[in-house]
């Protein structure tokens, strides 16, 4: 029923390209299993932490990309999820996992209550609130010290013990886990209605709310998708540094990455912020690695040159040299010859 | 007969200052009715305003026997009350199909939409030919044609459209303008519209308003005031 409905609604060519993105995921998934018995531990980390700002990324594009909606402080929802697992584990006792779905919960329900009045902002007023809503849970975080034991933060179990590459193993397939969830939700954001309806409010909230949306809980929705899947990176995060404090849960440079990354990869796109993130974090690695005292102003350069250079994306480029390889194979006549 | 839309003593603006007040305007099943007046007159602010856009301060809005005053936007659309926004806006990245699709948000069925885009081609055939191009490619006549094609998806009970000759061609207007009377004549849908070009509203509608600085100046047969002097002074704003 719901596939008929779909596919009724997907043309000959998109119809390929689903079936085609279909094996290249399951691929892609098959790799993603086997990769931390070929890792080292020091790369098995920064995969882990692809995994970690892909998400990230990922759920910032479902608010920013899709809706049109500048939501720069997600990282409050990053850190009332780390928040929320650190309290359930070490003050509640409660088991892992059950741990970072409540936590995950808890950041989309904290979504919930404050993201009405704020979604009532728009541009850079919204992006500007969002930013001091990170703040003030930042503060709020730092001062109830009975809940978060304060500036002194809280320490947590670690998972695994052994080598480098055991330790950090867990933490890599559970941010996969939540990778994937994230990415699932975006995909059908992107065939669904409702992100139909998202687009529209993007593109113009008066002539969506026309055409029937309900614009408010659309915005509200999305919002908190965001938020859940910030919030179960937060609780994946703490779990896998054993330590959080106010400063590292709710810290504003994570958002400056995540943005580029979404950025760079393809806002409003399902693989974009995936790709964008593998990008920056591998670049980030080289240059850090090759340009010790100076890698983050060979980044920040490298980072600027690449959105002057592709202002819309990885994805954008991918498809116009897509396009460019597609009209070249359909019409090898004489008007490419002649130019 | 009872009325379909009636605005009673509706008083709105976007500061402090009323943009329009104590305007009462009716439409009454299967009728068309003209919105006149200069620019600035507060045309637009009234369909805004009658589509929850813009919320009243006072007075009603009642549609088909329900007081739809304090309702939201996409809760009047559910009822039947559809707008064609001035200036079209159109998704221009989008097809011509897809546009009209978002128009059916409310059914998403692909049957119906596929019946109802069926019915829009049957009415601007043109469009038929059009319909895997993006809207942004398209004319100004062409894109206007989508516009109504995009309100009809939504099966309205009542047809709000602003605007209709907005930067178009006066041929292309004429063109556009009997389309109007085939929405009444085919699917019975009572259109309230605002136009600059009067005397083809004029030849249009059944009744007409001429609003002066955000208050209904005069009401009639349109006929019977063409050639007023009032008419041309509360719409010439001389």
């Amino acid at each position: 029923m719901l596939e008929a409905r779909l596919s009724s609604f997907l043309r000959e060519g998109q119809r390929l390209q689903v079936s085609a993105a279909a094996v290249g995921a399951v691929a892609l998934a098959v790799v993603l299993l086997l990769l931390p018995n070929w890792l080292s531990g020091y790369w098995l980390r920064i995969t882990t932490s692809v995994l970690m700002f892909a998400t990230l990324a990922q759920a910032w594009n479902i608010i920013t990309g899709f809706t049109g909606y500048p939501a720069f402080g997600n990282t409050a929802f990053f850190g009332v999820g780390a928040y929320a697992l650190a309290i359930l584990v070490t003050k509640a006792g409660l088991g892992i996992p059950a741990a970072i779905v409540l936590a995950g919960l808890a950041a989309a329900a904290f979504c919930a209550v404050i993201g009405l009045p704020i979604l009532r902002l728009q541009g850079h007023y919204f992006a500007i609130a969002t930013l001091a809503l990170s703040l003030f849970v930042r503060e709020a975080a730092a001062n109830l010290g009975w809940l978060t034991n304060g500036a002194i933060g809280i320490v947590l179990p670690t998972l695994a013990s052994g080598s480098p590459e055991e330790i950090t193993r867990p933490y890599y397939y559970l941010m996969l886990l939540v990778l994937v969830a994230c990415c699932a939700c975006t995909w059908w954001v992107s065939v669904s209605r409702f992100g139909y309806g998202l687009r529209s409010i993007k593109a113009d909230e008066d002539a969506a709310a026309c055409f029937g949306i309900n614009t408010t809980l659309s915005k509200l929705v999305a919002w908190v998708l965001s938020a859940f899947f910030t919030g179960l990176a937060g609780a994946v995060w703490a779990l896998w540094i054993t330590f959080i404090d106010p400063q590292s849960a709710f810290n504003l440079a994570i958002a400056v990455k995540f943005s580029v990354m979404a950025l760079l990869g393809g806002l409003g796109t399902v693989a974009g912020p995936v790709l964008g993130a593998l990008l920056v974090e591998v670049l980030t690695q080289a240059i850090w690695g090759a340009f010790y005292a100076v890698h983050l102003a060979v980044l920040g350069l490298a980072i600027m040159l690449i959105v002057l250079l592709m202002p819309g994306g990885l994805m954008q480029l991918l498809r116009d040299r897509l396009a460019t390889a597609k009209r070249l194979l359909a019409t090898p006549s004489a008007k490419e010859s002649w130019r | 007969m009872a009325a379909m839309l009636e605005v009673r003593d509706l008083t709105t603006g976007y500061t402090d200052v009323p943009l329009i007040a104590d305007l009462s305007i009716s439409l009454a099943p299967g009728e068309v009715v003209a919105l006149l007046g200069a620019n600035g007159s507060g045309k637009t602010t009234v369909l805004r305003a009658i589509m929850g856009l813009l919320p009243a301060w006072q007075g009603r809005v009642v549609f088909d026997g329900q007081e739809v005053t304090r309702r939201a936007v996409h809760e009047r659309v559910k009822a039947g009350l559809v707008m064609v926004p001035a200036g079209r806006r159109l998704f221009f990245g989008l097809s011509v199909e897809d546009n009209l699709k978002m128009g059916g948000y409310l059914t998403w069925e692909s049957r119906l939409l596929r019946e109802r885009m069926a019915e829009v081609f049957a009415l601007f055939p043109e469009l038929g030919k059009l319909r895997t191009h993006l809207a942004g490619k398209l004319s100004g006549g062409e894109q206007q044609m989508v516009a109504l094609g995009r309100a009809l998806m939504a099966r309205p009970r009542a047809l709000l459209i602003d605007e209709l000759s907005l930067g178009l061609a006066p041929v292309v207007v004429e063109r556009l303008m009997p389309a109007v009377e085939k929405i009444r004549n085919l699917f019975g849908i009572p259109v309230l519209f605002v136009e600059q070009d009067v005397l083809r509203a004029v030849e249009l509608a059944d009744r007409a308003y001429v609003l002066d600085q955000g208050r209904i100046a005069m009401e009639g047969h349109p006929k019977q005031f063409a050639q007023d002097r009032r008419l041309i002074r509360a719409y010439m704003g001389v």
